[in-house]
């Protein structure tokens, strides 16, 4: 060990207790940047999930011009192939198709505008969480032919029970024609979602082309990737795998460029709380060194008159700096490590039960996640910026003369 | 003889004005290598200021300070703190030792500084505490230390750069007559072995009695050089 760091290292214990409290000072702040990160993860996760499993899934293929005006008329061609094909692509976890138009949704009590969407429930049950969404009733079939399900704010509106009737009334994309068809409501759907719930209904993947009168296709591939995956790299390789064709795939950052931000923010939030924290930290440590140093000033006198240069005195406070964040990043890896863990295994419930948060309901616990940057970039940020802060204090000791600083003590 | 430490017209104020204290005022001083000289006076006669310019710890107003022919008063602050290590030993009044060391390491911290092998620092700070008689304490740190074995520590430590000059200002001010005359001795008779030169202050008389010559200073002034 250097003669500077054994010195250092004794200098620092010469006073445990207040060298324990600045160690512990350093020591929470990593903690709660620590539990902040984890919670940001957990909510950042929490909010994918919502957002990619609720309905949208982790990417989805389109007709080029349809996300412009939703225009039922753009859909992709030969879907069965498409669906195939991008099944091939590893990282994908399941692909499924579907029709989609706007229309007008009727009962015998009112009647309210909607997107119908037909689905194959078997593909479906794989990419989003139609099937949890099931609240009463029974799920469609593939090939129902007059079931459809309904959210159950829109079954409040329609005023219509398991069984009763429904008219669904749609232009055909390519004759212009209007198409009506009946059907009975077989179920109702419960998504915790304000737009799904009050404006959606669905119908089996064959009635949604019948409805439209478009065979073998369909508005709306939803493709969800395996939890293990890296979802920009299966993303890219499903863009490289449809380059050059007449469709648009689009990773669930770019269909939902509003929770992205949001994410964004988050994560650049973080690192600006992080740096307010670390300059509060940072002036209890600088007046902590400079209350060390100024208890030590004839002792520094003694050392400079020995022949000790003033950077190595620089030097030794700096060094005393750096253990003492050391000391204190160990104890926050400790304590946040452990707050981490609670929050892990129990989770965080806000707002009672349900809370509304960028367009998305939170009705979850949400449970702190460990990431690489909370045992490596955060520490390390944290033993920088504690030396950082003995700068300062460490060029007070460097200025002082050896008779000055025998004249101070006295 | 050679002279080792001149001054010339030597001078130190502090403040301004109406306030300006004139600690040193025109002191010219030759004191030559292997000299046992007390500068003695009362409080505030500009003993320790003599000292700390003699040895570079301060900088005079005016004047100047000569080491070995050396011109101290216009070194560089770097090269300054270079050859103090390397030429200059000192004993303070009291705290001389760093407390977080153990006695050994306070000998062998001087020899660091100057970049010796561990060995060697190692074997002449137990050889010198031996001649001091602190072998037996080389493992004990300054705390666990009477006052008058931790100067003797400071002793040690001052010889082991192997310096020309030892200055201790008021080395047994803080301990006991009997103690204070066994540390003037010890010095006595390091000064008669190595030949290394002491200059010491102090206002006890009976350690007066021990010095080979006592310079007086009254008001920042000699007021009296006698050869004894």
């Amino acid at each position: 060990m250097g003669s500077n760091t054994k010195l250092a290292l004794r200098n620092i214990f010469r006073n445990k207790r207040r060298t324990f409290l600045t160690c512990l000072l350093v020591g929470s702040g990593l903690a709660i940047m620590m539990f902040v990160d984890g919670l940001m993860l957990g909510m950042k996760d929490m909010m994918i999930s919502k957002v990619t499993s609720t309905w949208l899934g982790e990417a989805e293929i389109h007709a080029p011009q349809f996300r412009r005006d939703m225009d039922a008329a753009f859909s992709v061609v030969g879907a069965d192939e498409v669906v195939r094909r991008a099944e091939q692509v590893p990282g994908v976890e399941a692909v499924a198709p579907r029709t989609l138009v706007t229309g007008m949704i009727s009962s015998s009590g009112n009647a309210t505008g909607g997107a119908i969407f037909g689905i194959d429930p078997q593909r479906e049950q794989n990419v989003s969480r139609i099937n949890e969404a099931l609240t009463a009733g029974h799920m469609i079939t593939a090939n129902a032919r007059q079931d459809i399900l309904i959210g159950y704010k829109m079954a409040d509106l329609l005023d219509v029970e398991i069984g009763d009737r429904i008219v669904l009334t749609a232009t055909e994309p390519l004759s212009g024609e209007i198409a009506q068809s009946l059907y009975f409501v077989s179920g109702f759907l419960r998504f915790n979602d304000r737009a799904m719930d009050s404006s959606t209904a669905f119908i089996s993947y064959a009635a949604g082309q019948k409805l439209l009168a478009m065979p073998g296709a369909a508005q709306e591939i939803a493709i969800s990737i395996h939890p293990s995956a890296d979802q920009d790299v299966v993303v890219a390789n499903l863009k490289e795998s449809f380059a050059g064709e007449n469709v648009e795939l689009l990773g669930w950052w770019e269909l939902a460029p509003d929770v992205a931000s949001i994410l964004a923010m988050q994560e650049f939030g973080l690192w600006i709380m992080a740096v307010i924290l670390f300059i509060l930290v940072s002036l209890g440590l600088i007046n902590t060194m400079f209350m060390s140093i100024f208890e030590r000033h004839y002792e520094f006198g003694v050392m400079l008159g020995l022949g000790t240069r003033s950077s190595k005195l620089f030097s030794l406070i700096c060094w005393e700096g750096a253990l003492i964040g050391v000391f204190g990043a160990l104890l926050g890896l400790g304590m946040g490590g452990l707050a981490n863990s609670w929050s892990a295994r129990y989770g965080i419930l806000f707002g009672k039960g349900t809370s509304e948060f960028a367009g998305l309901t939170l009705s979850e616990p949400v449970f702190n996640q460990f990431s690489v940057t909370q045992f490596t970039s955060l520490p390390a940020f944290v033993v920088v910026l504690t030396v950082l802060a003995c700068i300062i204090p460490a060029i007070h000791a460097a200025r002082l003369t050896p008779s000055s600083a025998m004249r101070r003590a006295i | 003889m050679t002279v080792i430490i001149k001054t010339d017209k030597l001078s130190r104020h502090y403040g301004k004005g109406n306030v300006m204290v004139k600690a040193l005022d025109g002191v010219d001083l030759e004191i030559d290598s292997g000299e046992f000289t007390a500068i003695v006076g009362p409080s505030g006669s500009g003993k320790t200021t003599l000292l700390q310019l003699i040895g570079g710890l301060d900088k005079p107003t005016s004047g100047d300070v000569y080491l070995k022919g050396t011109k101290v008063s216009a070194m560089a602050p770097g090269a300054l703190s270079d050859f103090r290590r390397d030429h200059i030993g000192f004993i303070f009044q009291a705290f001389n030792l760093i407390p977080v060391l153990t006695a050994q390491e306070n000998v062998e911290y001087i020899m660091l500084l100057q970049n010796r092998p561990k060995a060697e620092r190692h074997e002449k700070a137990m050889s010198i505490l031996e001649s001091v008689g602190l072998k037996d304490m080389a493992s004990r740190r300054p705390a666990e230390m009477s006052g008058g074995q931790q100067q003797r520590v400071a002793v040690a430590r001052a010889l082991a750069s192997e310096p020309d000059i030892i200055l201790a200002d008021e080395p047994t001010a803080n301990l006991d007559s009997k103690t204070g005359a066994d540390l003037i001795d010890l010095m006595k008779e390091f000064n008669e072995k190595s030949g290394v030169t002491f200059v010491f202050s102090t206002h006890d008389t009976k350690i007066m009695e021990r010095a080979k010559r006592l310079v007086r200073l009254v008001d920042g002034r000699i007021s009296e050089d006698i050869r004894q």
